[in-house]
């Protein structure tokens, strides 16, 4: 008796651990689905999404305009706060970081950076139903903040 | 950095566990040198610029350095490094990743590049 009870029980945590890990499977592509090239809707550059060490980053991959027209050269991190960085190329600049997927179609806990003006934004992301993203950048209160569509590119 | 290597931004990473000996709690840590260098006989005549970044699986990334451009010619690059950019919360931490960012001005199908860093840190400990 005391051998079934222990055997129903080893199946039960069995059972358990390989439900468990396919719904970590399954978390996985559904966070992945951030991964791609997204076009905000300004037009001036496109995104690249990657998963790197368990979060999301976006970097720069394309500029509608790589050249800065003051200059000729291509454009620079000129308003980072730190100005030992602002060498920095913006080709390539990682300006989305740290998000991870909190589940419900929805990215969080990352930030989002300008570098129209080198402000540094707390965010979430947030995929629509038509395949659309709700990015939305904000200080302090979610409420109190600006939303910006992204679309898919590839 | 593993290839084909598209023009473009491409990533490297590297992890590394942080050994700090000192006794008491890591109150501020900054890159005060970050030299990356080449194999012997190699360059990094294939980047445009570099930009260095540490992250951890709990703490954000931080950009910790920057070369902008890449001379010519050079087996070793010594890089401008952020003297504001506090690490002690990523070096307090069981594993850090370097995360090397460079732009490559043309496509190299078949290559790999592999290279190696040293970094040194200014620290602060409190008792």
């Amino acid at each position: 008796m005391m051998k079934s009870i222990f055997l129903t029980f080893s199946l039960a945590i069995l059972t358990v651990g390989v439900a468990f890990g396919q719904d970590k499977k399954a978390d996985q592509k559904e966070a992945d689905r951030l991964i791609g090239v997204w076009a905000p809707s300004n037009g001036r550059a496109l995104v690249r999404v990657q998963n790197l060490a368990g979060k999301y980053y976006g970097r720069i991959v394309k500029l509608k305009e790589p050249n800065d027209p003051e200059t000729g050269k291509p454009k620079l991190d000129k308003n980072n706060p730190d100005e030992s960085l602002r060498s920095t190329p913006l080709l390539g600049f990682r300006m989305l970081k740290d998000f991870v997927y909190a589940g419900d179609d929805e990215w969080t806990e990352g930030t989002i950076y300008d570098p129209q003006n080198g402000s540094l934004y707390s965010s979430t992301i947030k995929m629509k139903k038509d395949g659309t993203l709700d990015i939305r950048g904000y200080i302090g209160v979610k409420a109190l903040g600006r939303t910006d569509v992204w679309t898919r590119v590839k | 950095m593993e290839g084909p290597l598209f023009q473009g931004p491409n990533t490297a990473q590297a992890s590394f566990s942080p050994t700090m000996d000192a006794e008491g709690k890591l109150t501020r840590a900054t890159l005060s040198s970050a030299v990356i260098k080449a194999p012997e006989g190699q360059n990094f005549d294939a980047f445009s610029d570099v930009v260095l970044q540490l992250v951890t699986s709990s703490s954000d990334m931080i950009q910790v350095g920057v070369l902008n451009p890449v001379p010519k010619g050079q087996s070793s690059l010594t890089l401008q490094v952020s003297n504001e950019a506090n690490l002690s919360e990523l070096l307090s931490s069981d594993e850090c990743v370097w995360v090397i960012d460079a732009n490559i001005p043309v496509d190299m199908m078949d290559t790999t590049l592999t290279f190696s860093g040293d970094f040194s840190f200014d620290v602060t400990h409190t008792k």
